[in-house]
């Protein structure tokens, strides 16, 4: 009877740590775009905040767990890129789109990757003595896409930590919005 | 005599109302890319293109529609095009990098007294205009790139200019209480209601 007791009991606290820790699929609907984006979250995180803000649109996540970084996600249409995403660019336009994205960076990283979809996307980092952020852009449709990851005091972010963005840019799935 | 200074007075005044209500502001299209700027039939990408505004163009700007959108006339078409891609001034070159610091072994950075020099007092409302639109701008505690970073600021973030020199801002977010420094090329005069 005390096996039968304790092994609930153990199957009880499993089931109710599951959930938190199984990833979540959201959906990121940038301003009058023709699509939007399905992501999944990394597991034991969930969304904090979401807001829209004209063409803007921003997407707050935490992990549930203290010590790990903020994960913000944010679109917004460009006029310069109308219809056009990073696959579509010369090489020149793509080194001037990671100029604009490392402007305020004094020692960028930056690395260009693909989802296994296909879409290109652009990883910056910057690692100094004060400060340290990651961010992973994509452009898409003429939707600029930005995964933004940092501490509260842009502390030094580790490994893993630098992995997330892209980790999540690889889940992305662009759905058509007919209805938009 | 005293009706024909009436109606005068009436013209003028008529005149005086019609130009206040038409008051034009002159600005400079200015793209990343050097391509056109679109305007479009609504404030909204959703909107139709009439006619693509050249790099470098002087555009009436009308009114301010919101942060993102100006109502604007140019070559005989009335529209709206992104506030992000107009400058007040003439546009010059974009620099090509600020230089690089020099990198110390501590990880304590101190700041020459000469950067926090050229500040000039100023007070003006501004909005912040990262230079990718789904970027975001840092505020930091000291005019450097080697400064400490504070928080970041999203695009249409609205902050108190308090001083500036050519390259940076002293900024304050009445919002938050928190005072620090932006550069300068990422802040836009705000227009529109405050």
């Amino acid at each position: 009877m005390r096996k039968i007791t304790t092994t609930v009991l153990i199957l009880a606290l499993i089931c109710a740590f599951v959930p938190a820790a199984a990833a979540q699929e959201i959906e990121i609907h940038p301003e009058n775009a023709q699509f939007y984006i399905v992501a999944t979250l990394p597991g034991g995180s969930r969304v904090e905040n979401s807001m829209t803000d004209g063409y803007f649109s921003l997407t707050e996540i935490e992990y549930i767990t203290v010590g790990r970084p903020s994960v913000v996600i944010t679109t917004a249409a460009d006029e310069l890129y109308i219809g056009r995403s990073l696959s579509d660019l010369s090489k020149e336009d793509v080194n001037l789109i990671i100029a604009t994205i490392t402007v305020e960076m004094s020692e960028p990283v930056v690395e260009v990757g693909a989802t296994p979809d296909g879409y290109e996307y652009i990883v910056v980092n910057e690692s100094t003595a004060t400060n340290d952020t990651c961010d992973t852009v994509m452009l898409i449709n003429g939707y600029f896409i930005m995964v933004h990851v940092f501490y509260a005091d842009f502390s030094e972010l580790t490994e893993a930590d630098m992995e997330i963005g892209p980790a999540i840019v690889e889940t992305f799935r662009f759905v058509s919005n007919i209805n938009s | 005599m005293k009706r024909k200074l009436a109606f005068i007075l009436a013209v003028l005044i008529v005149v005086c109302i019609a130009t206040a209500a038409t008051a034009y502001t002159t600005m400079y299209v200015f793209t990343s890319n050097g391509n056109p700027l679109n305007m479009r039939d609504a404030p909204s990408m959703l909107g139709n293109i009439m006619t693509q505004i050249p790099n470098g163009a002087a555009v009436l700007v009308n009114d301010t529609y919101d942060e993102t959108w100006y109502s604007v006339t140019y070559n005989g078409y009335t529209g709206y095009s992104m506030a992000r891609y107009l400058v007040s001034g003439a546009p010059t070159p974009a620099p090509t990098w600020c230089p690089v610091p020099t990198a110390t072994p501590s990880p304590y950075v101190t700041f020459p007294n000469e950067i926090f020099f050229d500040f000039q007092p100023t007070y003006y409302t501004a909005l912040v205009r990262p230079s990718n639109p789904a970027g975001y701008v840092n505020l930091r505690w000291a005019p450097s790139l080697q400064a400490e970073i504070h928080s970041h600021y999203y695009a249409n973030a609205v902050l108190t200019v308090m001083s500036q020199n050519s390259l940076w801002c002293q900024v304050l977010d009445e919002t938050g209480r928190i005072m620090g420094f932006m550069m300068r090329q990422f802040l836009y005069p705000y227009y529109g209601d405050s």
